[in-house]
């Protein structure tokens, strides 16, 4: 969702006038041009299909033929434009019809059993299928209060109706735009007990990074939730939304990393963060098309 | 009584520079050893933000955390912005304002 000048407002404006408002008031004509949507966004960004294919070239393997790479590329638009149809009708579910979008767990007795050490816990995930749904399967089983740290996006039309769905999941936000208080908020929302949940394979604004191997390559990643984790005491609990073939998807949560060692000296050795890049890269392989990246975390010039 | 006010305010004083200090010597501290900048030049003037230590707001959590356990308080997370985190002597100067207040001993 990241582009430049013009064609970002362009983006913006078509956005809010059009894309969400049929997203929302007529879900079955907006079904319909997504498709449209998709191609125009593969089509009218030489940027996007650069790095889409350049994604897709470390996903598929080097073998992969051009063609595929171009399927791969066009299929990850149409799924981001799927999500943002998504997130923008949220607000009008249930909350028992959107848990219904997840119909298989795995590792749900690690959550439940973190849960009851009432420590707090770190979700880490990564942008692979919906957060809220997520969120919703997870209220069938407990209230604990959930808090998402996540960058104001671009698009602001999109923003808006990600708050909306976040309010109606009694999801609190924590933007780390702001800087250390967010951090902090985060901090005092685990040491209480709730959930934090964070995306690990983005590095979001006011954050460094660490430069780290991810799926074969080089590349600039958080250290956010390691840091977190190891601040607060709190374990890091590996957390995906794996959409299916079928259309609906697994909830899946890892075994949890306690991370003991450093706070600050991260880098491949460190325990905490390769167990958390390992999980990460298991999900986006189980299902790469739903990995819903554009500019992917790769260090090496395209 | 008159004769024991001028003493009074002279020990409140000193103990204040004391605990203001001891809380610069502790912020520095964290500084060196949890951040890792050993023998960096650090002092009250030293940026925490856009300076050149380079924190990000990750490394801000780690002073404020660090700060905390040193000397077993809370700091209220919601009033620590930008601006008291804009120097190691803000930051020092919001230590000692919240250590004076009830809510801000553990």
């Amino acid at each position: 969702m990241r582009g430049g000048g013009v064609f970002r407002v362009i983006e913006n404006a078509l956005f809010a006038c059009l894309f969400i408002p049929l997203a929302r008031h007529a879900p079955a004509l907006s079904r319909r041009m997504q498709p449209i949507f998709a191609w125009c966004s593969w089509r009218l960004h030489a940027g996007r299909r650069r790095s889409l294919r350049r994604t897709a070239r470390i996903l598929l393997g080097p073998g992969a033929a051009p063609r595929d790479l171009d399927r791969f590329g066009r299929r990850v638009m149409t799924n981001i434009q799927s999500f943002i149809a998504d997130v923008a009708t949220i607000d009008r579910r249930s909350v028992e019809s959107l848990a219904a979008g997840i119909d298989r767990y795995e590792g749900l007795d690690v959550f439940l059993e973190v849960l009851r050490r009432g420590k707090g816990m770190i979700l880490a995930s990564a942008h692979l299928g919906s957060f809220e749904s997520a969120v919703a399967a997870l209220r069938r089983v407990s209230d604990v209060p959930v808090q998402v740290a996540f960058a104001r996006d671009r698009l602001a039309a999109f923003d808006r109706v990600r708050s909306r769905a976040r309010r109606h999941l009694r999801i609190i936000e924590s933007p780390v735009d702001d800087g250390v208080q967010s951090w902090l908020a985060m901090r005092d929302a685990l040491e209480h007990g709730a959930v934090v949940a964070i995306l690990a394979d983005r590095v979001m604004p006011g954050q460094q990074g660490a430069t780290l191997r991810f799926l074969g390559q080089p590349s600039r990643l958080p250290t956010g939730p390691v840091r977190l984790a190891a601040l607060s005491g709190a374990p890091l609990v590996p957390t995906f939304v794996i959409p299916g073939r079928d259309g609906r998807s697994t909830l899946r949560f890892e075994p949890p990393i306690e991370v003991t060692s450093d706070a600050r000296a991260i880098d491949d050795d460190h325990p905490g963060q390769r167990s958390l890049i390992d999980a990460m890269e298991r999900a986006i392989r189980a299902a790469p098309e739903h990995w819903l990246v554009v500019e992917g975390p790769w260090m090496n010039a395209r | 009584m008159l004769d024991e006010r001028p003493r009074a305010i002279a020990i409140m004083a000193a103990t204040t520079m004391l605990s203001r200090d001891t809380v610069l010597e502790t912020v520095e501290r964290v500084l060196r050893n949890d951040l890792k900048f050993g023998q960096a030049p650090i002092c009250e003037q030293t940026k925490l933000v856009g300076g050149d230590l380079h924190l990000d707001s990750l490394d801000l959590l780690m002073v404020v955390t660090g700060t905390e356990k040193a000397l077993a308080i809370k700091l209220p997370g919601r009033r620590i912005d930008g601006s008291v985190m804009s120097t190691v002597g803000t930051f020092v100067d919001f230590v000692c304002a919240e250590m004076s207040t009830p809510a801000g001993k553990r």
